[in-house]
């Protein structure tokens, strides 16, 4: 009887042992992990810098006029084209035509 | 016992785009005491730190027991010199003030000093807001130092501050600046000053003062650039101030567009001082003699409003006190009361001398002809939302006071868009677009000789467009332009390119907005 108490004893200090030495272990995965967060938020934060310098009107600009060769058109040019229905399929080819005759496009 | 930073809140324009963040960096500092060996740590921090070995070590020598090393250095370094493991020196984290825009709208965003507090423009004014709360946490730590971190105790839970959100837009803010650069290079001017505001709601588009500074790099910027002069400096506003004289004299009734006044060919001799118009102008009608910009005109119609009538319009404009705009360092300006006007001061008050106004009391002043006679209070800070994101402020557009009659600030419309059609500010002109305004060319006052500099000018444009229905209006204002001088040859041009690219911006954006509900 006493041998079974002693060994019920001896196991439940074990268990008691080694749940703490699981809750301190944990514990400090949580830490490092709480660090990885703070960290990962932080790179988050910077490369949020990274794309708002990315974005600036100024170096969009300088891109779009010096790499891409882009203009900004000197007045508004509006060509209004007919609605695709049956009804106005006339206007529609007589515009066709037109460019086609003016500026050689062909639909 | 461990402190956990709360982070100071962002600013954005008015379309979320980033203008200042928070960033968190290592900062480093010694417990002079402990370290042992001082001259081998500051042989191993200078690898690190961008500073000289000698420096470092004058520091560890220099007797105090704490001494910042390096703050908000590179997190590289920062990792660097804890994987050291230097006794006495000890690797923090810092919150550290960003601005991805650089330059862009400096003047209006300020800076912060290294303890994160707010020392100009928005970040002054706004600070309580912006400024985080620091938290406490208790927590256990191992044998080795590590934290054990379920049994922290949060004693007091960090904050993270305030997020603002600016009426300003990035785009506008862009276009305005650019332009600004352009006419202080074409003119090499000294300084420079160009608001935009939507003409409906008093909110302010973009506000651009030159010379500017880096906010990202506060030791090679000088005091005086940081100065925002949109609203902490007052001038002489000059013949731009001549829409008071034409709103009171409209409203009282002492005139009409079409009276014909004698303007005294180009010279008129007041209490034994001359008023002097450019062009010797003989008799013109009171709509040319704003679209001419007379002086002698404009000071003839002072006259007869007498002190006491034309104080009370031009403080009903808001001269003499505070827009209320949320920038911090904000002047009133200089409007004495009736009692302390000389004799001549009911002469050239009109004309705008013996009085200083601010670039953002002139453009409120505009905005009122623009907007049917109200005084609008103008509108920086949108909103405010809290760290998650929810709605703590918001700001709308607010009217002070009806200034004139509706029907005076049409008829007002009308000559200010004679100015442009026929007068002084053909410069102006926005292709596309009906636009109404006024020049100004001002003397700038000599401290030294007690009298109006003969080359020194400031030249200045504010108007509004489309004339008949507003939708923004811009002021520019140009210190001390070289080679030509005239309003409406060095500001008027800036007004007309500002104006152009913005409306088309605008439009766009509006187009966007239809297109995508």
């Amino acid at each position: 009887m006493k041998k079974w108490a002693v060994i019920v004893i001896v196991v439940g200090l074990i268990t008691y042992v080694w749940i703490s030495t699981q809750c301190v272990s944990t514990g400090i995965e949580i830490g490092k992990l709480k660090a990885r967060r703070a960290e990962l938020l932080n790179i988050n934060r910077m490369t949020g810098v990274e794309i708002s310098g990315l974005r600036s009107a100024e170096r969009v600009e300088k891109i779009a006029r010096n790499d891409l060769g882009f203009v900004l058109p000197e007045k508004y040019e509006n060509l209004t084209v007919p609605e695709k229905n049956d009804k106005d399929k006339s206007a529609l080819s007589g515009v066709k035509d037109w460019l086609a005759k003016t500026i050689g496009y062909v639909f | 016992m461990l402190e956990t930073p709360g982070i100071r809140g962002n600013i954005y324009d008015c379309k979320g785009r980033e203008l200042a963040i928070s960033i968190v960096l290592p900062s480093v500092y010694a417990i002079t005491g402990k370290v042992k060996d001082k001259e081998d740590a500051a042989e191993k921090l200078s690898r690190e730190l961008p500073e000289t070995r000698e420096n470092i070590l004058a520091k560890l020598n220099s007797g105090k027991s704490f001494v910042w090393l390096g703050r908000k250095i590179k997190d590289e370094a920062g990792r660097n010199i804890k994987s050291m493991k230097i006794p006495g020196i000890t690797v923090e984290r810092e919150s550290k003030r960003v601005y991805p825009r650089g330059r862009l709208l400096a003047h209006v965003l300020g800076a912060v000093s290294t303890d994160n507090k707010g020392l100009e423009g928005v970040e002054l004014s706004m600070n309580d807001r912006l400024s985080g709360e620091n938290g406490r946490v208790e927590a256990v730590k191992d044998a080795k130092g590590r934290i054990v971190s379920s049994d922290d105790i949060v004693t007091k839970p960090a904050k993270d501050g305030d997020s603002i959100y600016l009426t300003i837009d990035e785009m506008v803010q862009y276009i305005t600046e650019k332009e600004l650069d352009r006419t202080c290079q074409d003119f090499k001017a000294k300084g420079a000053v160009a608001v935009v505001m939507n003409t409906a709601t008093g909110e302010i588009l973009s506000m651009a003062v030159r010379p500017g500074y880096d906010p990202n790099d506060l030791k090679s910027a000088n005091q005086a650039s940081m100065k925002n002069q949109a609203v902490a400096s007052a001038y002489e506003p000059g013949s731009i101030f001549k829409i008071v004289a034409l709103a009171a004299g409209l409203s009282e009734k002492v005139t009409n567009e079409s009276e014909v006044i004698y303007c005294e060919n180009g010279k008129w001799e007041v209490y034994k001082r001359n008023i002097n118009d450019h062009i010797k102008y003989g008799n013109l009608t009171f709509r040319q003699i704003i679209e001419l910009s007379s002086n002698i005109g404009t000071a003839k119609i002072g006259q007869r409003l007498g002190p006491d009538r034309f104080y009370a319009y031009a403080r009903s404009f808001g001269f003499g006190e505070k827009t209320g705009v949320q920038l911090a360092g904000e002047v009133r300006g200089t409007l004495r009361e009736p009692a302390n006007w000389s004799g001549i001061s009911s002469y050239i008050v009109p004309i705008g001398q013996e009085i200083a106004a601010t670039p953002m009391q002139l453009i409120c002043a505009l905005n009122v002809v623009a907007n049917e006679g109200k005084l609008l209070k103008p509108v920086l800070v949108k909103s405010v939302m809290d760290c998650e994101n929810k709605l703590v402020q918001e700001n709308t557009s607010k009217q002070v006071r009806q200034v004139v009659d509706p029907l005076i600030a049409k008829r007002m419309v009308s000559v200010l868009k004679g100015v442009v059609e026929e007068g002084t500010g053909k410069e102006a002109v926005v292709e596309g677009y009906s636009a109404a305004g006024k020049t100004g060319t001002a003397q700038k006052f000599d401290n030294a000789t007690r009298k109006y500099s003969s080359d020194k000018y400031v030249s200045s444009f504010m108007g509004f467009v489309p004339a008949d229905k507003p939708k923004i209006a811009i002021l520019v204002s140009i210190d001390e332009p070289n080679k030509v001088y005239w309003g409406g040859s060095v500001a008027a041009p800036c007004f007309s390119r500002i104006a152009k690219q913005t409306l088309r911006y605008l439009e766009k954006e509006h187009y966007d907005l239809v297109k995508n509900n």
